[in-house]
């Protein structure tokens, strides 16, 4: 079980950063996409959903082109701060980001548009701001929406493995979280370390399905 | 609670990949006939360019035979075959990996050979701030990332570590260690500047020349024999593999390994 702790926390620090970011991002989206009508929304919509339908590889190798300390943006950073994203940890967050934001999108923007209009409309009226009527009426009342579409963009955040295996790598006691750490030893053979992080894999996913099940209830899901 | 629209897409999602899996695959059903024959050929991933010329020339000579291809990390490979892969024929590009398959039981050992050999290099990215003059210098504050094949499942990981060990580097260096799953990767790191510099086979050096720098070449001794054993699986009883595996010693095939960047036993 030695082997699995480290692969685990590492999953459970990159998911849960991922989803923080997730959440007030994806939530942003979510908001300007349920609220507002502009010129090249549908695009914006496309273009947040894609890595949800894209082959991991194909997510990876796109941030590869973006990120890569040769990159069309890590080339500027790298050369401005020497820093490159590429094998630490920080990419597998940037790719369990961008992978798991869609669910939040998603499922936020339904919440969001689930919401009465004539009690943001109301709220306006009463002299609130949109960023006032924002925190005090729409996301209470899409509360379970919100906290649904955090809890599945962690479960994917936690999945992820294409694209981290591309940005990351594979490096043990650095990058490997656990879908990494289950498939190196599943390469090697080692089928009964494997097993145990299988096991604990699948047990964490399922509670965290659940929970979204639960939460969501009688809700509508946010699957359009 | 009435079944989620979600849930009910996933289901017709699923049904449809099975279906897709148990309908027959017609090209397939109709090779394994009389008429053609396939060879299926488990290969170190830095053998691809080679194999893959030798194979069309192969096929050209004998047209009712198909070689197929599995190329990978040699580990990789001899897990696969261990658990019970079809394959005809194994070529690693290590003596280990090549023990490990033997060990179980699963190689003809009087076709066993070794058919080409190979060696290690040292490579750095063109236009590198980073100046590596040998392999000494990798253990200098300056270098900061190196790509080298998994020791696990990479047999030129495992080269890349009797060198550093050579060069009593190992322990230096560990932290800096960038594992890919086979060489092309590695190159592949190097030439997109990711690393600062990499070890692979000459081999894997010689394809992509234009894009990297060369630094050294592994000193003799500095790390065991590179070499790529051949052998046939057990129980295949496949005439056309045992063709192809004699093919591999032929002088056509000698001169496309050499034109690679092999090296062959042949004398000139």
């Amino acid at each position: 079980m030695d082997s699995a702790f480290f692969p685990m926390m590492l999953s459970l620090k990159v998911s849960l950063i991922a989803t923080f970011f997730v959440i007030i991002i994806g939530c942003t989206c979510a908001y300007v996409l349920s609220q507002k009508s502009f010129k090249g929304k549908e695009i914006i919509d496309v273009l947040l959903t894609m890595p949800l339908v894209l082959p991991p590889t194909v997510t990876g190798y796109i941030l590869v082109v973006l990120f890569g300390s040769r990159g069309m943006i890590g080339r500027h950073l790298y050369d401005l701060t020497g820093y490159s994203i590429m094998f630490t940890w920080h990419a597998a967050v940037l790719c369990s980001f961008v992978v798991s934001l869609p669910f939040m999108v998603k499922t936020g923007r339904a919440a969001f548009e689930s919401v009465d209009r004539n009690l943001v409309l109301a709220s306006h009226t009463m002299g609130h701001s949109e960023l006032a009527t924002f925190f005090r009426i729409i996301v209470p009342l899409s509360s379970k929406g919100i906290l649904a579409g955090a809890i599945l963009s962690f479960a994917r955040a936690m999945g992820e493995f294409g694209a981290t295996l591309m940005l990351a790598g594979n490096i043990p006691g650095r990058t490997d979280t656990m879908p990494l750490a289950i498939y190196a030893h599943a390469a090697t053979g080692e089928w009964d370390k494997a097993w145990n992080m299988v096991l604990l894999f699948t047990f964490i996913s399922a509670l965290f399905i659940y929970c979204a099940i639960r939460l969501t209830g009688k809700q509508k899901w946010a699957w359009k | 609670m009435h079944m989620n629209p979600f849930l009910g897409r996933a289901c017709i999602i699923i049904l449809l990949n099975i279906s897709l899996l148990v309908l027959p695959a017609p090209g397939l059903a109709q090779k394994s006939g009389q008429e053609g024959k396939e060879v299926m050929v488990f290969a170190a991933m830095s053998m691809r360019k080679p194999l893959s010329e030798l194979a069309g020339m192969f096929e050209k000579d004998n047209p009712s035979v198909t070689i197929r291809f599995n190329f990978a990390g040699s580990g990789i490979l001899s897990q696969q075959i261990i658990s019970g892969a079809t394959a005809d024929i194994y070529v690693s590009s290590s003596g280990r990996d090549m023990a490990l398959v033997e060990e179980k039981g699963l190689i003809e050992k009087s076709s066993k050979h070794v058919f080409a050999r190979n060696s290690m290099v040292l490579v750095a990215p063109r236009a590198s701030r980073v100046k590596i003059k040998g392999f000494k210098d990798l253990g200098s504050r300056e270098v900061r990332r190196i790509a080298i094949g998994n020791p696990k499942t990479v047999s030129a990981g495992l080269y890349a570590e009797d060198i550093f060990s050579h060069y009593g580097i190992k322990e230096k260096i560990r932290e800096k260690l960038i594992y890919g799953e086979h060489t092309p990767q590695i190159c592949d790191y190097v030439v997109r500047g990711e690393v600062d510099a990499g070890v692979v086979f000459f081999s894997d050096y010689l394809s992509r020349k234009g894009n990297l720098v060369f630094v050294e070449k592994a000193p003799p001794g500095s790390n065991r024999p590179v070499e790529y054993p051949a052998a046939l699986i057990i129980g295949r009883d496949n005439t056309a593999a045992t063709v192809f595996m004699g093919f591999l010693r032929s002088t056509d095939a000698d001169r496309v390994l050499k034109e690679n960047g092999f090296m062959t036993d042949r004398q000139e």
